[in-house]
């Protein structure tokens, strides 16, 4: 333990703390705007310079470790000067135009405008005067209001692995881009949105469809059909100050019937028909010798990063379907067909933790129902706008249920927004379905939690079935290039490996309320968790809506109408 | 031997191998194998020699650092892009086995295993040409394989792409990793962590110029020139309104009178002397009297730096020189940290309204501002030191910029 | 160039800067770095394509554009200002009706000011292509404009 003395505080802490993080608990929030608790600080901004005692220069608290006996000061006159000039000197090149901002109250930088009371702009305004990038499918980028803090940068480089985005050009020209006249669009960037997440100001915001949904909503001839993610269920909460982790699956619904949506239906339902279908698929591919090992196939921005980084490991991917797409092509199908109803006329709109759902729901060849499967993905930020356009008070609103046919579910479904999730849905059946035994316990606790790798390995009828799960996609690199090394030499460490882009699963997507900061992540995570312990069932298998559209409809899984229906195929890039 | 001329004398000779070993080149290099790698840095301690790059640092005590892990590495910094300098340009056209065998025997006493020449991109014939005095080295054998018994070394030429700030050192080192050019924070000193966390000392060309002439010479006779806190020889660079511009060989600590007066004079009467490069302050004539050593220059709140002095007349505008300078740090900055990055646009901004007779008078008291919050807030001593050619022009040169802006009043009632 | 001395070595990201320098001077006077020639860079180092041109952008010597078969650096900074350099830009922008950062429409001329060049000794200076032209006088810089027009004709 070190002793330091923040202004008039004297505490003990750990070696290796930031002097950042030691005032932060001796009680002084020293104002920052580059860094991140959830990432590697850069110390670009200089908003956190403090006056540590025998230091001839002022330091930067975000990447200073304390030592024994360290004095600061973090609140002179000079540092108070300094840091209202460095705003100044940042808004002078910030657009004016926050009311029509979509970070309106929640940007960090007029946060701290606000806090230190910029009132007058004695410095020239300039500004990129740049179009906006619309390219990504569910990115929009605003370079006019980007700071160059380089959040996104970080994340997309060390989290992510993707490398879409570097800082380009010097000086006062610094700007953040996929390279030389190069629009999102046309690079690697696989729309996870982590960098959205992570950006202070409005230069990264998801694609809204909020006004198509409106219009959809609006035209008497619509049919609305919405399906509604796992990991939406346990943070749409926080819009609305409640705690993540708040399961409020209830009001959701309710808030989509208020909104004016026809048919409610449960994207949980289509994770247990993903892992009916999924399960099935890694049991033949093991006992007929197939491609192994099997790699998961829902997470829509692992598959551009798999298409894009590793196209020799595409035949190891799952051909099934996300959950999304499945429900989708499910709705505009059988749902259509026993209701009476033309997909000619019917939207379907998935409500998503995620921005890379966006580029999911649009790939060309997601129309195997002869219509586009998913119409719509709103995020669960675009949803919360929606109800309180609506007027609606989400926090009382009375918990109603979905429609039936398409919105059963299980405990294993809704662990699905969790990292690990899949994989403890896909081994509680795969496990029951084979051996036709029971499991003694349901709960895989080491593959839950927020560590990037994570492993485990069951015993099936005496065949130890190897399992890997990644969260982040530079943690997914990492379990990758074991495979193919493994592979040059013939060897094989895992059977079935579940790989999610972003950190913590989908509970930590790129349209998941601001703050997504991983603390909140593993709160979410624990109310997922919650809600499959108090379910009255909790495997896949045991679905009986599922079962019914086996029964009625697809027959079973990996059939021929299943694979034409819920199975998929992938493209190098 | 004149007792300065142990630079200048090469400019009448050929740059190549045996010509410097006519002059007794090497021999310094033989002088380090027959010792220890320590007993090297001893004599470079006892040398005092302190570097010629700008920042004054004392050679010795950064090899000391040294731990003798493997892999290390000796950087040559040949990024020459102080304005005003141009005495790393004089070495390596005229004397390039200088800084080569300075380079072999840094490597030897910090126990180096690879060295690196980065030499900035604007110079792409002399890099040619030390491609060619690498080869002549490594064909007398003071290159490659066993020079001495333990004891390989080679050495491999960057060439930048045009950017003054990877003369800073964590910065040379990124760019020199292939990465932009920014620097990082210190601790770690790239002692310690350099080049892909290894362990890497960086040099500048005259550093290594003086690191073979001590050990050719011995630490004695370089102690006996300059000062007691500034030894040795110092090429000076000076340029300007001067009837003859150039480098200058003189003892570490001559005045920039006798300076002046080797190079023959001032052109016109005499108005500002800029020391230490862009990143130093501008005198008036005052500074005739200042001793160009590392002390006497701090002591009046300036620097040696690279040992650049510009000479300015009568004839030459300070709104203008502040323009040309503010304009530099602008289009220099690398852009990492947001005092250097915004603060010198801003500062660019209001030099140019200011020489074109739109300033504000607010604007000079946000210059000033400006450059406060960048010696407190920048990343790295360049944006730190912009304060010093912006308050040095303020204090002596104010009624100049005052004219300038006035002129904007003027110009203002008249169209009331 | 010596592209063929771009070997299995070259997988490291620290040849950057020699791949730049060698793509740019694949001719002496092609002055820039296609998209192609960067997409290679990236792909022999491992790199994504926004992390090449993140480390080029940086430098001011690469172009990733066209740029003329001449490019003209004339030295701004403070010994050449006070050494004439406007005198030299005005001269020769006005010649080939170009200003600072552009090219002339036959491909032959591209203009920049640059800082310091390192001879500030022989002010006003000029460098085109890799040679350094000192102590300028406006004939010498006709004499010098008037030699890379007839390289045309070679």
């Amino acid at each position: 333990m070190i002793t330091v003395t923040i202004d008039k505080n004297t505490i003990q802490v750990v070696d290796g703390t930031s002097v950042l993080d030691a005032a932060k608990q001796a009680g002084v929030d020293i104002p920052t705007l580059c860094q991140h608790e959830d990432l590697t600080p850069l110390g670009t901004c200089g908003m956190c310079m403090v006056d540590i005692a025998g230091c001839k220069d002022l330091q930067r608290a975000c990447i200073t470790e304390v030592t024994e006996g360290m004095q600061v000061l973090t609140n002179t006159p000079q540092l108070r000067k300094l840091r209202r000039g460095l705003l100044e000197l940042v808004l002078a090149t910030h657009p004016d135009d926050c009311l029509q901002c979509i970070k309106h109250g929640s940007c960090e930088l007029q946060k701290l405008a606000d806090r230190f009371e910029i009132r007058t702009l004695r410095y020239d305004k300039y500004t990129r005067g740049l179009p906006l990038d619309r390219t990504a499918a569910g990115i929009i980028r605003d370079m006019n209001k980007c700071i160059g803090c380089g959040r996104c940068v970080t994340v997309c480089h060390e989290v992510q692995s993707v490398k879409a985005i570097d800082f380009m050009d010097r000086g006062a020209n610094t700007i953040i881009s996929p390279g030389y006249g190069m629009s999102m669009g046309s690079s690697v960037c696989v729309n996870c949105g982590q960098c959205v997440v992570y950006c202070p100001t409005g230069a990264l915001y998801e694609k809204e469809m909020i006004d198509d949904v409106w219009g959809a909503l609006d035209d008497p001839k619509k049919v609305v059909v919405a399906q509604v993610a796992p990991a939406v269920r346990v943070a749409l909460g926080e819009e609305f100050d409640m705690a993540p982790g708040s399961l409020v699956i209830g009001k959701i619904y309710s808030a989509l019937r208020s909104l004016g949506i026809d048919y409610i239906f449960d994207t949980n339902f289509s994770a247990d028909l993903t892992i009916l279908e999924e399960g099935t698929e890694l049991l033949e591919r093991i006992s007929s010798g197939g491609t192994l090992p099997l790699i998961t196939s829902c997470s829509p921005g692992w598959i551009k990063f798999g298409e894009t980084y590793y196209p020799e490991l595409l035949d190891h991917v799952s051909t099934c379907k996300s959950p999304q797409q499945m429900l989708g092509t499910i709705i505009k199908t059988y749902f259509a067909e026993t209701h009476n109803l033309d997909p000619e006329n019917i939207i379907s709109l998935s409500i998503m933790p995620c921005t890379a759902k966006k580029f999911e729901a649009a790939r060309p060849e997601m129309n195997d129902s002869g219509y586009q499967d998913v119409d719509y993905v709103l995020t669960t930020r675009e949803l919360a706008r929606m109800i309180r356009q609506a007027g609606l008070q989400f926090d009382s609103m009375k918990e109603e249920k979905p429609d039936p046919v398409l919105s059963q579910y299980t405990g294993a479904a809704t662990i699905f927004g969790a990292s690990g999730g899949v994989m403890e849905a896909a081994i509680r059946s795969a496990y029951e379905l084979k051996t036709q035994k029971t499991l003694g316990s349901l709960d895989f606790t080491n593959l839950r939690g927020l560590e990037g790798i994570k492993k485990a390995s069951v015993d099936i009828e005496g065949t130890e079935i190897r399992v890997a799960v990644s969260n982040g996609l530079s943690n997914a690199r990492t379990l990758l290039n074991i495979v193919t090394e493994a592979k040059k030499v013939g060897e094989m460490p895992f059977h079935f490996i579940e790989i999610m882009a972003c950190r913590g699963g989908c509970i930590g997507g790129g349209g998941q309320p601001l703050e997504n900061t991983l603390a909140k992540r593993a709160q979410r995570m624990a109310g997922l968790y919650r809600e499959d312990k108090n379910l009255p069932i909790r495997k896949s298998h045991e679905n009986a809506e599922v079962l019914e559209l086996y029964k009625d409809f697809l027959q079973k899984p990996g059939s021929e109408i299943s694979h034409h229906l819920l199975h998929t195929h992938y493209t190098a890039r | 031997m004149s007792q300065t001329d142990y630079f200048l004398r090469f400019k009448d000779l050929s740059p190549n191998i045996k010509d410097y070993q006519k002059a007794n080149g090497y021999t310094g290099l033989g002088t380090a194998l027959s010792l220890t790698p320590d007993q090297v840095i001893e004599k470079i301690e006892k040398a005092w020699l302190l570097g010629r790059g700008g920042a004054g640092f004392p050679t010795a005590i950064k090899w000391k650092a040294s731990t003798g892990k493997t892999p290390s590495y000796i950087v040559c910094n040949a990024d020459e892009g102080e304005p005003g300098t141009f005495k790393d340009r004089f070495i390596m056209t005229h004397s390039p086995h200088m800084m080569i065998e300075g380079m072999i025997i840094a490597a030897y006493a910090v126990k180096a295993t690879k060295g690196y020449i980065y030499i900035r991109g604007e110079y792409p014939e002399i890099a040619k040409n030390l491609e060619n005095s690498l080869l002549e080295a490594e064909q007398a054998g003071y290159l490659g394989n066993d020079i001495a018994e333990g004891f390989s070394f080679s050495i491999d030429i960057i060439k930048g792409g045009g950017s003054y700030v990877v003369g800073d050192e964590t910065a040379l080192l990124n760019s020199l990793m292939g990465n932009r050019g920014i620097p990082w924070s210190k601790p770690p000193f790239p002692a310690e962590k350099g080049l892909w966390e290894h362990p890497t000392f960086i040099n500048n060309v005259e550093t290594l110029a003086c690191v073979s002439l001590i050990l050719q010479h011995g630490f004695d006779w370089f102690r006996s020139i300059g000062t007691p806190e500034s030894p040795g020889p110092k090429l000076y660079c000076i340029s300007g309104k001067v009837k003859n511009p150039g480098v200058y060989e003189a003892p570490m600590g001559t005045s920039v009178k006798d300076l002046i007066t080797m190079a023959g004079g001032v052109i016109g009467t005499l108005k500002a002397i800029q020391i230490g490069g862009t990143a130093g302050p501008i005198y008036p004539s005052e500074a005739l009297d200042f001793h160009l050593d590392f002390k006497s220059m701090n002591s009046k709140g300036g620097i040696l730096g690279s040992g650049a002095i510009v000479v300015m007349n009568t004839d030459t505008s300070m709104a203008e020189v502040l323009e040309v300078e503010m304009r530099f740090f602008a289009e220099e900055s690398c852009g990492k940290c947001f005092p250097c990055r915004y603060g010198t646009r801003q500062l660019s901004f209001m030099a140019n309204s200011i020489v074109l007779g739109k300033g504000k008078w607010e604007f000079l008291e946000l210059m000033e501002e400006t450059v406060d919050i960048m010696h407190g807030s920048s990343f790295c001593p360049f944006g730190k030191s912009v304060e010093l050619p912006v308050k040095s022009i303020f204090k002596f040169f104010s009624g100049e910029l005052h004219a300038h802006i006035r002129q904007n009043d003027y110009i203002r009632e008249a169209q009331i | 160039m010596e592209i063929a001395k771009i070997s299995l070595k070259e997988s490291n990201r620290e040849n950057i800067l020699h791949l730049f320098h060698s793509m740019q001077k694949r001719e002496i006077t092609k002055n820039y770095i296609t998209a192609t020639e960067r997409r290679e860079i990236a792909q022999t180092l491992g790199l994504s394509i926004a992390e090449v041109d993140g480390v080029m952008s940086f430098y001011h010597l690469f172009s990733p554009s066209p740029r003329g078969k001449y490019v003209l650096r004339i030295c701004d900074s403070l010994s050449c200002r006070i050494g004439n350099s406007l005198e030299v830009y005005g001269y020769i922008s006005k010649e080939l009706g170009i200003k600072r950062g552009e090219t002339t429409k036959d491909g032959l001329f591209t203009l920049e000011i640059v800082n310091c060049l390192g001879s500030c000794d022989t002010a006003p200076n000029m460098m085109i292509n890799d040679k350094l032209y000192t102590n300028l006088t406006l004939d010498e810089v006709d004499t010098l404009i008037i030699n890379c027009k007839k390289e045309k004709t070679i």
